[in-house]
C-alpha cells in the first residue's frame, strides 16, 4: 500500500524553541490516523508541517510520493483538506455558501462555480446529513451541526487527505460519537485518508487504525490503539497512571483513569 | 438575517451590479439638478445633454461646478466603502473602517504636507498621502501586532490613538503654516467635495479604476480569508500575497480620494453594513455592490449637505458622521452581546 504522508527526520523550532524534533512517520492510504499527546506536544504543528503552511528546518516531507515543495498551493489543496478546530466567521454565510467554499482550488480566475462545482458542494451536505439545513446561517447552527459544516466544506475540495484539528473538542458525547462514525463512513465510502489531532483517547482508540502519541515534539510510540494505548506510554507522554484494559464488547483498548488518592476511601468529603 | 438568498452567479453580480449604476446615475442627476443656484432639474437636464459647450446660464454651473462635485462624491463613496468592505474581510473585524483605523488621518497628514509645501495635486501630494496612509497602516499594525491582531478592541484602541495622534499633528502643521488657506483646508478636513475640475477628476479615476479592479478579481480569497489564514491557505489562497495586494490597493484609492475630498468618515462602515444586510456576506456581490452604492451614498449625503443649510452649505462629512457614527455605535453594542 502507497503512503499518504511520508515524513523522514523532521525537525521545527519556532525560534529556537523546537517543537518538533526528528520525527519520522508514514501513513499509509486509506488509514485513520490520530495523533495523540498532551498540550504543546507540537500534534497542531505537526498538521501545519504535512498542510505545508510550515516548513520544517531539517528533514523532508512528502504526500502521495512527491515532497511538499514540488506542490503549487493549488495542487496541494485539491489533495490536502483541513477541518479546524471550529469556529463561525464574523460575517453571515449560509451552509451552502460556506461548503462551496471548498471549491476554491478547482475555480477559474474570477471564482464563480460551474454547474458541477454546485453539484459537488450539494453532495459534500448531504454526505454529512445538512439537506435540511443548507440555506440557514451558519451562526444558527448547533456546535455538533457547525463540525459538519466544515467537514462538508473540506469535503467539497476533493481531498485525498482530511486533517482534522480536534474537530469533537468542543462538542458533547453524542456529537462527538456522531462526527467520529461520520469521519469512519467517508474514510470507507471515499477511500480518503484522516488524519485526526484527537485529546480523547478512547475515541481514538476505538475510531483509529494507527495512532502517533507525541511527547514534546518527539514520537513516543507509533502502532495500532493497542500498541499505542499501553500504560507506560501514557505515563511517559501525560505523567499520569491509567488502568488499561479490554473494551467488554470488542478488541478494543480502554483507559481508566485509577481512583486519585485524595478519593481514596471511597468517599467525596 | 434569515432571508434565504439566491447563489452568487456572474449574472446576479451583473444585475445588482446594473441596478445600482442606475441609482447612481439617478442620485447624479439629482445632484446636479439641485443646489442654491437657480438651476431647476429642467434647466440642469438641457445643460447636461447640451454638453459642455453649451451656451445656457446654467450650463456653467451645471458642467464646472455641480457636476465635477457630484462625480467626486460618486468616487468617493466608491473608494471608501470598498476601502471599508478591504478592511473588514482583511481584519476580519466589522467595525474597521478607513476613518476609524486612522488611515484617513494619515493620508491627510501626508496630503496636508504636500500642499504647504507647495507641491502640485499630482502626483506631488498624492504620493505623499499614499505614503501617510501606508505609514499609518504600517503603525496600527505594528501596534495591534501579535496575539492580538485580530482583537477588535485592540485595533480599534490603536486607530482611535492614531486618529488622535493625526489630528493633532494636523492641527499643529496648520498652525505652523500660519497659512491665508487654513479656513479652506479645515473645511477641506471635515471633507469638502467641492473643489476639483473634470480633469483632475479624470486622473484620480485613472488611479482608483485600477484599484477597484484588482480588489473584485481578490472577492473570492477575500470570503476565503473571512475563514481564517489557515484555512484560506489550505483552499489554495496564497494568504500573504493576497493581504499585500489588498492593503496596497486599499490605501492606495483611500489616500488619493483623501487628498482630494478630505476626511468622509463612517462611509467604508454605512456602506458595506447595508449591503450586506441586503446582499449577503459574499464579496464577489459586495465589491462592486460598494463601488456603485458607495457611489450612490455619498453623492446623496453631499447633496443633503448642498441642500439642507439655509445659507451657503456644509461638508458632507458631517452629514455621513451623523449617519455613520450612532451606526458605530449600534454595531458596537450588538458585537458585545
Amino acid at each position: 500500500m502507497s503512503h499518504s504522508v511520508a515524513i523522514r527526520g523532521v525537525r521545527f523550532a519556532y525560534g529556537r524553541q523546537a517543537v518538533i524534533e526528528n520525527l519520522s512517520l508514514e501513513i499509509a492510504e486509506g488509514d485513520f490516523f490520530a495523533v495523540i499527546g498532551p498540550n504543546g506536544s507540537g500534534k497542531t504543528t505537526l498538521l501545519r508541517l504535512i498542510l505545508g503552511s510550515l516548513t520544517p528546518q531539517a528533514g523532508d516531507i512528502a504526500v502521495f510520493g512527491r515532497p511538499l515543495a514540488g506542490y503549487s498551493r493549488r495542487e496541494l489543496a485539491r489533495r490536502i483538506a483541513l477541518v479546524p478546530q471550529g469556529s463561525v466567521p464574523v460575517f453571515s454565510f449560509a451552509v451552502e455558501e460556506l461548503v462551496r467554499m471548498g471549491r476554491a482550488p478547482h475555480l477559474g480566475l474570477l471564482g464563480f462555480e460551474a454547474a458541477e462545482d454546485i453539484d459537488e458542494a450539494a453532495r459534500a451536505i448531504a454526505a454529512v446529513g445538512l439537506e435540511a439545513l443548507a440555506r440557514r446561517p451558519m451562526e444558527q447552527l448547533s456546535g455538533g451541526e457547525q463540525q459538519r459544516v466544515w467537514i462538508a466544506r473540506a469535503l467539497c475540495q476533493q481531498p485525498r487527505l482530511m486533517l482534522l484539528d480536534e474537530p469533537t473538542a468542543a462538542l458533547d458525547m453524542g456529537h462527538q460519537l456522531q462526527i467520529m462514525r461520520l469521519l469512519a463512513r467517508l474514510r470507507r465510502e471515499r477511500g480518503m485518508t484522516v488524519v485526526m489531532v484527537s485529546h480523547d483517547l478512547n475515541l481514538a482508540g476505538m475510531f483509529a487504525t494507527r495512532m502517533l502519541l507525541l511527547h514534546g515534539g518527539r514520537a513516543v510510540c507509533t502502532g495500532t490503539p493497542q500498541e499505542v494505548l499501553q500504560p507506560a506510554h501514557i505515563r511517559t507522554a501525560y505523567g499520569c497512571e491509567v488502568l488499561v484494559d479490554r473494551h467488554p464488547q470488542g478488541d478494543f483498548p480502554r483507559l481508566t483513569l485509577p481512583v486519585d488518592p485524595a478519593v481514596a476511601d471511597g468517599s467525596r468529603m | 438575517m434569515t432571508a434565504q438568498r439566491a447563489n452568487v452567479t456572474p449574472t446576479r453580480v451583473l444585475a445588482v451590479s446594473a441596478g445600482l449604476l442606475l441609482l447612481l446615475a439617478l442620485s447624479i442627476v439629482a445632484a446636479v439638478s439641485f443646489g442654491s443656484s437657480e438651476v431647476g432639474p429642467a434647466a440642469a437636464w438641457r445643460a447636461l445633454t447640451g454638453g459642455p459647450g453649451s451656451v445656457d446660464a446654467g450650463a456653467a454651473i451645471v458642467w464646472r461646478i455641480r457636476l465635477p462635485r457630484a462625480l467626486l462624491a460618486a468616487v468617493t463613496g466608491a473608494s471608501l466603502s470598498l476601502g471599508g468592505l478591504v478592511f473588514q474581510a482583511l481584519l476580519r473585524n466589522p467595525l474597521a473602517e478607513p476613518y476609524i483605523l486612522g488611515i484617513s488621518g494619515g493620508s491627510a497628514i501626508g496630503a496636508i504636507t504636500g500642499i504647504l509645501l507647495g507641491l502640485a495635486h499630482f502626483p506631488g501630494v498624492s504620493l505623499f498621502a499614499f505614503v501617510g496612509a501606508l505609514a499609518t497602516l504600517g503603525l496600527i499594525l505594528a501596534m495591534s501586532a501579535g496575539q492580538s491582531l485580530f482583537q477588535r478592541d485592540a485595533l480599534l484602541l490603536s486607530g482611535v490613538m492614531v486618529n488622535a495622534f493625526c489630528s493633532a499633528l494636523i492641527m499643529f502643521l496648520l498652525t505652523l503654516s500660519q497659512d491665508g488657506r487654513l479656513h479652506s483646508i479645515l473645511f477641506w478636513l471635515m471633507g469638502n467635495l467641492g473643489t476639483i475640475g473634470l480633469g483632475q477628476l479624470g486622473l484620480l479615476a485613472a488611479l482608483v479604476a485600477p484599484c477597484f479592479v484588482a480588489i473584485f478579481l481578490l472577492a473570492h480569497p477575500m470570503n476565503l480569508m473571512l475563514l481564517g489564514r489557515e484555512l484560506a491557505s489550505s483552499s489554495g489562497v496564497p494568504v500573504r500575497a493576497v493581504t499585500i495586494a489588498l492593503l496596497v490597493a486599499a490605501s492606495l484609492m483611500v489616500s488619493v480620494t483623501v487628498s482630494h475630498c478630505g476626511l468622509v468618515g463612517f462611509v467604508g462602515l454605512v456602506v458595506p453594513h447595508l449591503l450586506r444586510m441586503l446582499l449577503g456576506s459574499d464579496h464577489r456581490l459586495l465589491v462592486p455592490a460598494c463601488i456603485f452604492g458607495g457611489g450612490t451614498f455619498v453623492v446623496g449625503c453631499d447633496l443633503l449637505a448642498r441642500v439642507l443649510p439655509e445659507q451657503g452649505e456644509m461638508p458632507a462629512g458631517v452629514i455621513t458622521a451623523m449617519i455613520g457614527a450612532p451606526l458605530f455605535i449600534y454595531l458596537l453594542r450588538r458585537s458585545r452581546q
